[in-house]
């Protein structure tokens, strides 16, 4: 009894130590160590199971270099990314645009914060099939539709970010004469970053959802039509090889990209 | 000389200042005592264009400094990048006595640093009309000796008109070639 006590403490304690303690283990490390946990999990409920619903990690590993070989998972991966930038390039400018604008002016909000409404709660499934149906299946239509579901939310955020602009900083901007682009460059876009930050964060894991619904439903290449085709033959293996890899591509634009800018922006607030 | 004239200002229907004319010296100091609420920093926003009378008239532009009643420095700048933000730097804050917080962000300075800082931005920006509301409120007794010196030295030395609102008697004595004071409801402006 003493022995198995003594063998926990000492397990809880390397564990600890592997866990919080930063002088042994750095944070990519534990971050490393908890996504080898979950294959580990999936190859062995893959291995106990034995179905041809649940492929291991193995077998999605040669879908992948197969797929990869053949050169279709890069095609169709470049495709999607294509789509994923256009609409969310698209949804940010407008979406930016009109949230600035009802966060800066009391009486359009009340006016317009009743279309807002609608829009956020309009199914995306709803926004693609008329989109489809009113423009066509083209690469316009898709790239709207995705776009088109987009918009409300960074709106939404940008409204907010627009309302809790200092006024007070704006009397130091008259003051000083700085207007259009400089008081804008200085004055306005750091108050409004990390409302940016927020909305491309969110914007960016919503809207390559939203890409891969608008392919299944109209397009004829892209990794939503890929995943559909495997659908069709029953091959799970390939479905999660697209999907992981397309999951992969967005991970690195977020920690090579938005992650070093949020915390570059958030430097002066010594949050970084 | 500069001719300020301003017909009244009313805030949700209530009239807080009279008709006033101020006339403002290049080289002097003038200081504007007057309670709490009575007008003061309204009357200074006026004459800094960031409001307008109730008629609306537009007061004779100048390049402006200005040191508000808070020290309205940019979180995202460093002390030295506020500064520079309004002009050349030219010393400033070594002058007032923050050199060595010139690196820092305004969320890692004391409110009398950042205080000062705020005058550094002030005279930076090489004005013709310095306003100051309440400049040496919340510094220290040193702090403050050292940014009246420092702005009584630029006033006498440059062309600079000075405007600056004080609740304490003495200081105004101290600083200012004229004293005005604003009283009652709405506000008129009486020279002492």
């Amino acid at each position: 009894m003493r022995n198995w006590w003594v063998t926990s403490q000492s397990l809880r304690r390397a564990l600890s130590l592997v866990l919080n303690d930063g002088r042994f283990v750095s944070k990519a490390a534990v971050s490393t160590l908890s996504v080898a946990c979950l294959v580990a999990l999936w190859a062995i409920l893959a291995l106990v199971l034995h179905s041809r619903y649940l492929p291991s990690p193995v077998d999605v590993a040669r879908a992948f270099g197969t797929e990869w070989m053949s050169g279709a998972l890069p095609f169709h991966l470049a495709v999607t990314m294509a789509r994923v930038a256009a609409a969310f390039l698209l949804a940010m400018v407008i979406g930016s645009a009109i949230g600035i604008a009802l966060g800066r002016s009391a009486e359009a909000d009340h006016f317009f914060d009743a279309w807002l409404i609608f829009a956020l709660n309009l199914p995306a499934l709803v926004i693609i099939v008329f989109c489809y149906l009113w423009i066509g299946l083209n690469e316009t239509a898709a790239i709207l539709a995705v776009a088109l579901n987009k918009i409300p939310s960074v709106a939404v955020t940008m409204r907010e970010g627009a309302r809790a602009l200092d006024p007070a900083l704006d009397d130091v901007a008259q003051v000083y004469r700085f207007s259009g682009w400089r008081k804008f460059q200085l004055f306005i876009w750091p108050q409004l970053e990390p409302y940016v930050a927020a909305t491309v964060r969110n914007g960016l894991s919503l809207v390559w959802k939203i890409v891969l619904v608008v392919e299944l439903l109209g397009r004829s290449n892209g990794v939503g039509f890929q995943i559909n085709l495997y659908f069709g033959l029953f091959d799970l293996s390939r479905i999660l090889a697209y999907a992981l890899s397309f999951m992969a591509v967005v991970w690195l634009v977020e920690a090579l990209l938005i992650k070093p800018w949020e915390t570059r922006a958030r430097a002066w607030r010594g949050e970084a | 000389m500069t001719d300020f004239q301003i017909t009244s200002k009313t805030f949700g229907g209530r009239q807080i200042l009279g008709p006033i004319s101020l006339k403002l010296i290049g080289g002097e100091i003038t200081a504007l005592l007057g309670a709490s609420g009575v007008g003061k920093s309204t009357l200074l926003r006026i004459i800094a264009g960031l409001a307008n009378d109730d008629a609306g008239t537009v007061q004779p532009k100048r390049r402006l400094g200005m040191v508000f009643q808070e020290p309205r420095l940019l979180p995202w700048k460093t002390a030295l990048q506020n500064v520079e933000l309004a002009g050349e730097e030219r010393g400033l804050l070594a002058a007032l006595g923050v050199a060595h917080a010139k690196h820092l962000y305004p969320r890692q300075l004391s409110l009398g640093m950042a205080r000062r800082v705020s005058i550094a931005r002030a005279l930076a920006s090489n004005p013709q009309l310095l306003i100051l509301d309440e400049p040496f409120a919340s510094l220290d007794e040193e702090s403050a000796a050292i940014s009246r010196h420092v702005i009584m030295n630029t006033a006498q030395n440059t062309d600079i008109t000075t405007l600056f609102v004080t609740h304490d008697k003495a200081e105004a004595k101290t600083l200012a070639t004229r004293i005005f004071t604003l009283l009652g409801q709405p506000a008129q402006l009486l020279e002492a």
